[in-house]
């Protein structure tokens, strides 16, 4: 034990002290498949950061990874500790929340609840009480009589209890219906987050958290494609609606992504470092309508740019 | 602190050494697992020259002859 | 974190860890003990009253007789052998248990639960063992003493509704006593006899993707054939055979528990246990 808080602390002197999460060369294989493949991050603190993917990208596994969930190779620092050796006590400074079906079906919610209680140092059973009143949930029914959101509910409650520095939330809200996955990200944003946390969500659907997110990593074959704060995103790239008029014209400057939509094309411009910032932007405005563009564009042209 | 230091390195080296070949797959921390335990019974066996007979020990405290016969082949 | 404090975080942690394996389990390590010990009891009640009632009557009498003047200390080690029946349901019911324990939060995913939390590995697997080997004998032998104590109430009011004289009854009763103590004990000694076995399955628990008691019975099978085959040696079935005389898993005295707890068989099965549960305990970094 001594020997790895000893190579944990090298690798913490490396890197800036105000980061919550930081890799470096991280991989993972699943015998000839590559899930990750020399992944580096360095995620600060306080950030909600969204990690976004299409399915088998390696949003799962790097999540896992960096909660000790599964075995990776690689320099991984997660809020000073190392996952690898040391999950247990990483887990008392973080949370994480798999896909929604995780909480065991044979137990009474009341039971779960008594078993974080008694096993967690930093939980509050009577904050946990107080957001489960707010919820339909009977605390004395079995986890396998709830629904999928009901179980998300209760999971989430858990969670927000525990006085936290990191959380990751892995697809938390797959499966469920809007209503819950609205409430999930409003109770999460005003009930638990208050700016010293930090945040890592991965998802497929990547429209429902865009207004939450600070920072943005895109992934894709176990690859980092694109990483940036979203406050540079908008000052890195513009949408532009073009008329068929000056297609041709929009055409030559040299657009990384083009849409169809009703009444023209949007395209998508990315900014040479020099011109980031809010400056100049007339010879879009010439084009068409300018507007900032949804991280989902920005995610397939960043995509499609990486794959050739 | 040499000595401290060197060991240290030797330990974390000797965990890197572990975790590739042991420790790389639960295939092979599995047959590891069992490698090592057939070993060391076959060497105990060896030393300790055991026998299958399971009764190691005298029973002073039961003297009922209900299978006299079944108790004599255990011994 | 002062001592006292660091006491009482390791108390309540060790609390949610066994009241979680109790809570889960509650069909095996409950009502499986239960369901056991009342079908034992009513079947023989139901075989007993079979009989005609003369017979009824001389054998409650000859029971009564028997044990009139009896030292308990005596009568004890019969007892105890004839309630050996129940190590093997103790044994049973340890063997199902660990045999889930590291498999079924893999089936069922909540294992991400349960590795959210911060538990590390080795209390996690020490609390399951900890579960075989103690709390599995303790609560079998609770069903077994409140049922047995019900009997034995239920027993003398019908040998009384039927005239027989209760005159052995208190040292029917003390050597019941005695004799449930011992097969306490001899539960508890045979687990930690058990030790090796325990590892065994806990190890395929983890490991295995499907069936890992058939698994873990099946490759032991294998392999011992295998040894047979290949090498002409026999040194697996030997060393299994020279553990498996029922005499090594009762106990009649204290002296003889001593004996037996200190004995250099008991150690060297703790620590080849204690192999197994090591490779189990990393085994569950590869869960995923």
């Amino acid at each position: 034990m001594e020997n790895t808080r000893q190579e944990s602390a090298s690798l913490d002197a490396k890197w800036r002290p105000e980061s919550a999460i930081k890799a470096r060369n991280l991989c993972k294989s699943y015998g000839s498949f590559r899930a990750l493949d020399g992944i580096d991050l360095d995620i600060p603190r306080g950030a909600i950061c969204g990690l976004i993917g299409p399915n088998g990208a390696g949003k799962t596994t790097a999540l896992k990874s960096l909660v000790g969930l599964c075995d990776s190779d690689g320099e991984l620092s997660v809020i000073g500790h190392d996952p690898r050796v040391a999950r247990a006590s990483l887990m008392q400074d973080a949370c994480f929340i798999a896909d929604v079906g995780v909480l065991p079906k044979s137990l009474r919610c009341i039971d779960v609840l008594a078993y974080v209680d008694d096993v967690h140092p930093k939980f509050n059973r009577a904050k946990a009480l107080r957001f489960l009143a707010t919820t339909d949930i009977d605390l004395k029914k079995r986890v396998k009589t709830l629904s999928k959101g009901m179980v998300t509910q209760l999971h989430l409650a858990l969670v927000m209890a525990i006085d936290v520095e990191l959380l990751i939330l892995d697809e938390p809200t797959l499966g469920l219906d809007i209503i819950y996955r609205q409430e999930f990200y409003d109770r999460l944003l005003t009930q638990f987050y208050d700016g010293s946390q930090t945040i890592v969500i991965s998802t497929h659907q990547v429209e429902e958290i865009e207004s939450l997110l600070s920072h943005l990593i895109f992934i894709s074959h176990g690859k980092i494609v694109f990483s940036t704060e979203m406050e540079a995103l908008q000052q890195r790239f513009v949408e532009v609606t073009v008329a068929a008029e000056s297609y041709a014209a929009a055409d030559a400057l040299n657009p990384i992504y083009t849409r169809a939509t009703l009444g023209g094309k949007e395209y998508l411009f990315e900014l040479e470092a020099g011109e980031r910032g809010l400056g100049d932007r007339s010879r879009f405005e010439r084009l068409g309508r300018v507007s900032t563009p949804s991280v989902a564009d920005v995610f397939v042209a960043k995509l499609g740019a990486s794959h050739g | 602190m040499d000595r401290i230091e060197r060991e240290t390195s030797q330990s974390i080296k000797l965990q890197r050494v572990l975790r590739r070949t042991l420790l790389r797959n639960k295939h092979s921390l599995f047959f590891a697992t069992i490698a090592l335990v057939l070993c060391v019974v076959a060497v105990e066996g060896k030393l300790t020259d055991r026998q299958g007979r399971g009764a190691q020990f005298e029973n002073p405290f039961f003297d009922l002859e209900i299978a006299p016969d079944i108790r004599s082949s255990l011994r | 974190m002062d001592s006292l404090a660091l006491g009482t975080r390791t108390i309540r942690r060790w609390r949610g860890l066994l009241l979680r394996e109790i809570r889960e389990n509650r069909s095996l390590l409950l009502y499986a003990p239960c369901l056991l010990v009342l079908v034992a009891i009513l079947l023989g009640m139901r075989l007993f009253t079979l009989l005609p009632l003369e017979r009824q009557k001389a054998g409650l009498e000859l029971l009564f007789n028997r044990f009139e003047g009896l030292n308990a200390s005596d009568v004890a080690p019969l007892l105890t052998s004839a309630g050996a029946l129940n190590l093997l349901f103790i044994i049973g019911i340890a063997t199902s248990y660990l045999a889930s324990s590291l498999y079924a939060d893999r089936k069922e995913q909540s294992y991400f639960f349960w590795q959210s939390m911060p538990i590390s590995d080795r209390s996690t697997i020490l609390s399951k063992v900890v579960t075989a080997v103690v709390m599995i004998p303790g609560i079998y032998m609770g069903v077994l003493t409140a049922g047995s104590l019900m009997l034995i109430i239920g027993v003398a009011g019908y040998s009384f509704s039927l005239g027989v004289e209760l005159n052995g009854l208190q040292e029917l009763f003390a050597a019941m006593l005695v004799a449930l103590g011992f097969i306490g004990l001899s539960a508890f000694i045979a687990m930690l006899w058990l030790l090796p076995a325990v590892g065994w399955v806990l190890l395929f628990s983890a490991y295995a993707s499907r069936v890992p008691l058939l698994w873990a019975i099946g490759v032991l099978v294998a392999l011992s054939l295998l040894e047979e085959i290949v090498l002409g040696s026999n040194t697996i079935d030997t060393w299994i055979a020279s553990r498996s005389s029922p005499w090594q898993y009762l106990v009649f005295s204290f002296e003889d528990m001593a004996a037996r707890l200190l004995s250099y068989d008991m150690l060297f099965g703790a620590a080849l246990g204690a192999m197994l549960i090591t490779g189990a305990t990393l085994m569950r970094r590869f869960a995923d």
